[in-house]
């Protein structure tokens, strides 16, 4: 699985009025694709912050100390603001801890839904429209000189070529768009009229009214030329029948006929729906250029003879061209590789020997970043994250290097004018004074010098491992790969939204995400539902432009039981269909077991534990963690909860040693004194505590804890007998 | 329906301290709380759970008379501190239809002493309205003159220790406003009583002279305790006291509620909705669903024998700290469409075993009791 986010050495501080306030210090995690990860801790440890980094929203007093968070390529923390209006939302998506302050109350539910769907559907439309456009340019530029090779002729025919594409993939999408609202309301008119079918039975009339409404939209929504067909007449009159009976049944509450055309209604559409999907995308190609209408053969066949009158005409060839220029062009930027590895080899020889000055360190990383960019290829699809942000991190790490050198002169100033004073006033008074002077706060310059010279053999090392694989790539593949993305990127200029598909989709969001009676729901205010209903709207929001990565925080910390149960299965069941990487805040280690892939503990700004769901809960190793296991009850505690005595330290002066150390009765000397590195336990597993040294004394976790593994333990052994 | 719904908890009327009958509070046509019978024995820790706007937090209000209930009655050690008048509004109502009814076949019929009959009916139906009449008078009577000594010992902890603290406010005029306002001047003595209840609950002496801000949350929702504990209350009723704060904190606070009662004796009105915490914390269960009450229990017969639908999908979704159960929890749904039949029987509030209400039907009492057995 590919990493969807990656999150290094990142450390935030606030500045306030009695000093800055360290509230994430130096934690690096990564989010794979479709995979949950849970922040756990006490407010205040800086998950929050952490979430808030990600999406671009700190407050005002933030300054980010250092790290970096990469995103497709991207370094999150340094992009400009209008680059990051693409993805906040878009691509990143939070859900927020109080349904009722992050929903705006004077605005109806159904606008709020819609506004960002909207504003953004024009945004994704443009974007997508250039990917294409650029994309297929820059294919067509790579094809006319690595097939034409100079050859006008053939030049002219590859322009051509790509200009076809583009107008049956145009087609292609039209079917397709068109079929699956079609699908899509068929299927909702088949379990709507299940449900409708259920009433009638329990003769609750006046649900069955409401649902009778509906089903007969649905129903006509399903008329489509690969839907419904056949039978579209006999549909049509079905529904007329209904739409002519229901209000002489819903008087009478004799239900037999609509009952009746209910269940034929069902038939139709039940065929309808089991039918084979025709492949719309060889089916545009065959309309747009074949000049003949289909012709008449079971939907398989049909489909065989489309892909194959594609692959005859057009494709095989075109994925042949596309293959050839891929290699043409990855081979020449191999090339260029191969010479920006000289060019850092040399470059770290001078940086390791030459003296540090500024106008010579820019030229040196300068002339590095160019070639760098030069070297990355633009036929990729999949970008090189890490020869993107070289460009960012290698001039932070510079600018750290040079501020720092300056800092260091009026710290060290500083320092020395405060001392003497002091000396000259503690020799005056014959002893300590009451107060002390702080320390200067030097910046290590060697740390930051090593800093500048990793990120350069880092890249290095990367494009030497890509040059040793050069021979594995499989470009046949590759090409195919570029016909996806296109085909995506044209789907996406296609989806245009207006004002009237937005009300439909946001329907279908209210109703995905389990809002009965959405029709009606669609026009109230934020205060008339209850607190589930409005953290599904919340929900439904961050979702309508479909996400790659959700944020939740603390979704469920203000709702109850049943409702957080449906919340969460609710979250668990669009990750799944949509295949998102959640990243889940929470200070209830509970409500994380069934949802999480891999738990970060958080306490004072770091992560003091860090492993699977499985090894957390099983094998905690952290006494923070026993802490937060032992102080919530389950269904068999009985003795006295553990309570974690006092308070989480001020982040304005972190303590030096273990954040934890002070509240932490297994604490060790060396807690006090200095902060404990990663241990790690297994591949995925590690926590920060001086406990698991190799000298440290042997601690068992407290009783509360090690009885409550034995106990799921046991039942999991027991499981399959108790049911 | 009122013979049916009437609880009779077999035990010694002095051991109860709370009893409330046929409690209904409705905010116009808002059924907040309908027919809701419960006891409350002295000492014992009653939990009240439900999902959010159920009724349980109205409850909990009712009793301490922050509303005016609409129909019902609640004791509190054998004295009436609130009643409504609905239920007698509705008996005269009733009974005027029926009357009205009643004469117009009478008129119809060619009985011979129709006017003599017509004259009885007239005469009882006068006497069941006086009858009505008075218990309106005399519950309108007990509203009104509320044993005002009698009051202070029910005692009322809120959620949110933020917003249940006036900012204006030293912690000291927080916790001893209550004996203010009860008539107390001596200001040694107030600072005395605060300065014992504040070391009862945890903090320490120089705490009296700060404000609310100054502290963490776990503190503040001491400080409400504290407020709640310096009347020495005899029951409190603690309104999810625990649901606003960070888990680590949440242990303190409930440590510190199972000291109190088990140093001070009070008895414990716990509404939440957590059903870990009021499993771990209470003797007895009442489980809320629209402002009825479906099930009541000892805390352990409810959890190993969850009866009414309603509680059993509640039970099946208490999230543990534990992946493989998570993975294969099953969620039990509650539809009440589909999980009752009431279109011929009307279910009412039963005991199926000793201690074990219920509400259901005679078909649904019959198979519960069958489970039980089972």
């Amino acid at each position: 699985m590919a990493n969807k986010l990656e999150v290094r050495n990142l450390r935030i501080s606030f500045r306030t009025v009695s000093g800055k306030l360290q509230a994430v210090r130096d934690i690096s995690f990564d989010l794979k694709d479709g995979e949950t990860l849970a922040i756990v801790g006490e407010s205040g440890s800086g998950k929050s912050v952490t979430s808030k980094a990600i999406l671009g929203i700190l407050a005002g007093n933030s300054i980010v100390d250092g790290g970096e968070i990469i995103y497709d390529g991207k370094d999150l923390l340094k992009i400009p603001e209008d680059e990051f209006y693409k993805i906040r939302g878009d691509k990143i998506a939070m859900i927020f801890q109080d349904p009722l302050s992050s929903l705006n109350p004077i605005m109806r539910i159904g606008k709020q839904l819609t506004e960002a769907m909207i504003l953004k559907g024009k945004a994704r439309q443009k974007a997508c429209r250039a990917a294409f456009n650029d994309y297929l340019a820059l294919l067509e530029k790579a094809m006319i000189r690595s097939v034409a090779k100079g050859d006008a002729e053939k030049a002219k025919i590859l322009s051509q070529k790509c200009k076809d594409f583009d107008k049956f993939e145009g087609k292609h999408l039209e079917l397709e768009i068109a079929y699956n609202s079609a699908i899509n309301n068929a299927n909702d008119a088949i379990s709507e009229i299940e449900n409708l079918l259920f009433l009638i039975e329990k003769k609750a009339v006046k649900d069955a009214k409401e649902s009778l409404s509906i089903v007969d939209d649905l129903a006509l929504g399903a008329l489509n030329e690969y839907v419904v067909n056949e039978d579209a007449n006999e549909l049509k009159e079905l529904v007329a029948t209904i739409r002519k009976e229901d209000s002489k049944a819903i008087k009478s509450g004799e239900f037999d006929l609509i009952v009746k055309t209910l269940k034929r209604l069902d038939e139709i559409l039940k065929s309808a729906v089991a039918k084979e999907m025709p492949n719309f995308f060889s089916m545009g190609y065959y309309l747009t250029f074949a000049n003949e209408p289909l012709p008449k053969m079971p939907m398989d066949e049909l489909n065989k003879f489309l892909r194959n009158y594609l692959d005859k005409n057009y494709m095989l060839e075109f994925i042949e061209n596309v293959k050839v220029s891929l290699k043409d062009s990855a081979e020449e930027h191999f090339a260029i590789k191969q010479r920006v590895v000289g060019e850092f080899k040399s470059a770290l020889e001078t940086l390791k020997t030459c003296e540090f000055k500024q106008p010579d360190i820019d030229n040196i990383v300068n002339a590095l970043v160019k070639s760098v960019k030069g070297s990355i290829d633009p036929l990729e699809i999949t970008k090189d994250s890490a020869a993107h942000t070289f460009e960012s991190s290698i001039h932070s790490a510079v600018s750290v290097y040079f501020n720092g050198e300056k800092k260091n002169v009026v710290e060290e100033k500083r320092y020395a004018k405060q001392k003497a004073e002091y000396d000259r006033k503690a020799a005056k008074a014959g002893g300590e004074l009451s107060w002390k002077v702080t320390p200067a706060a030097v910046v290590d310059l060697d740390l930051a010098k090593e800093n500048i010279c990793k990120i350069i053999s880092n890249l290095c090392a990367h494009y030497e491992e890509q040059l040793a694989a050069k021979d594995q790539r499989d470009y046949s593949e590759e090409a195919v790969a570029v016909i996806d993305f296109l085909k995506l990127n044209a789907s996406g200029f296609a989806n245009k939204v207006t004002r009237r598909m937005a009300k439909l989709r946001a329907l279908k969001l209210m109703e995905e995400v389990g809002i009965p009676e959405p029709r009606k729901r669609y026009r109230q205010y934020p205060f008339e539902f209850s607190g589930g209903m409005r953290q599904r709207i919340v929900i439904a929001i961050a979702l309508a432009a479909n996400p790659d990565i959700l944020i939740c925080d603390e979704p469920t910390t203000a709702l109850d039981v049943t409702i957080q149960a449906q919340i969460l299965e609710l979250i668990n069941k669009l990750k799944k269909e949509r295949n998102l990487s959640i990243i889940f805040i929470t200070h209830d280690l509970g409500v994380v077991a069934n949802m999480a892939d891999k738990i970060a503990v958080m306490y004072a700004g770091k992560i003091v534990e860090y492993g699977t769901s499985r090894e957390v809960f099983y094998s905690p190793a952290h006494p923070y963690t026993w802490a937060l296991l032992s102080s919530m009850p389950d269904l068999d505690t009985n003795e006295k909860l553990e309570a974690i005595p006092g308070t989480p330290p001020n982040m304005i002066y972190p303590p030096v040693g273990d954040a934890f150390a002070e509240r932490n009765k297994y604490a060790l000397k060396i807690d006090f004194e200095k902060q404990p590195p990663m241990f790690k336990i297994s591949e995925t597993h590690s926590a920060a505590t001086w406990l698991l040294h190799p000298d440290a004394p042997h601690v068992d976790p407290p009783k509360i804890v090690t009885e409550r593994i034995a106990r799921s333990k046991k039942n999991a052994e027991g499981g399959s007998n108790n049911g | 329906m009122a013979e049916n719904n009437k609880q009779t908890v077999n035990a010694n009327d002095d051991n109860v301290l709370l009893r409330v009958e046929n409690l209904s509070q409705h905010f116009g046509e808002l059924k907040a709380v309908d027919n809701v019978s419960f006891d409350i024995k002295k000492g014992e820790v009653f939990g009240l759970v439900g999902e959010s706007g159920c009724g349980k937090t109205t409850t909990g209000r009712s009793i301490i008379k922050l509303y005016n209930i609409t129909s019902g009655s609640i004791y509190f050690k054998g004295q009436r501190i609130g009643a409504g008048t609905l239920s007698y509004k509705n008996a005269i109502k009733n009974a005027n239809e029926n009357f009205k009814k009643e004469v117009d076949e009478l008129k119809k019929s060619s009985a011979s002493d129709k006017s003599e009959q017509i004259a009885k009916k007239k005469a009882d139906l006068k006497k069941f309205v006086a009858e009505q009449k008075a218990l309106i008078a005399s519950a309108k009577n007990d509203n009104k003159n509320v044993d005002r000594d009698l009051i202070t010992r029910i005692q009322m902890i809120f959620q949110d220790p933020i917003a249940s603290l006036d900012p204006r406010m030293t912690v000291r005029e927080i916790i001893s406003e209550g004996l203010v306002i009860k008539g107390m001047k001596d200001k040694a003595k107030i600072d005395e009583m605060v300065y014992e209840v504040l070391e009862t609950v945890g903090l320490v002496r120089d705490h009296a002279g700060r404000y609310p801000h100054e502290f963490s949350g776990g503190q503040r929702q001491r400080i409400g305790v504290a407020r709640a504990v310096i009347m020495k209350p005899e029951l409190i009723i603690a309104d999810e006291p625990v649901s606003a704060l960070d888990v680590s904190i949440q242990a303190q606070v409930i440590n510190l509620l199972n000291d109190l009662r088990r140093e001070l004796g009070i008895t414990i009105l716990f509404v939440a909705h957590d059903l870990s915490v009021v499993k771990y914390f209470s003797d007895r269960i009442g489980v809320m669903y629209f402002g009825k009450m479906v099930e009541l229990a000892d805390a352990d017969e409810l959890f190993k024998h969850p009866l009414h639908p309603y509680t059993r999908s509640l039970l099946s979704a208490i999230p543990l700290p534990d992946p493989d159960y998570e993975k294969n929890r099953q969620r039990i749904t509650y539809v009440p469409l589909r999980d009752h039949d009431y279109s011929v029987e009307q279910p009412s509030f039963r005991e199926v075993s000793p201690g074990h209400f219920v509400l259901c039907s005679d078909s649904e009492e019959k198979k519960y009791k069958e489970i039980i057995e089972g």
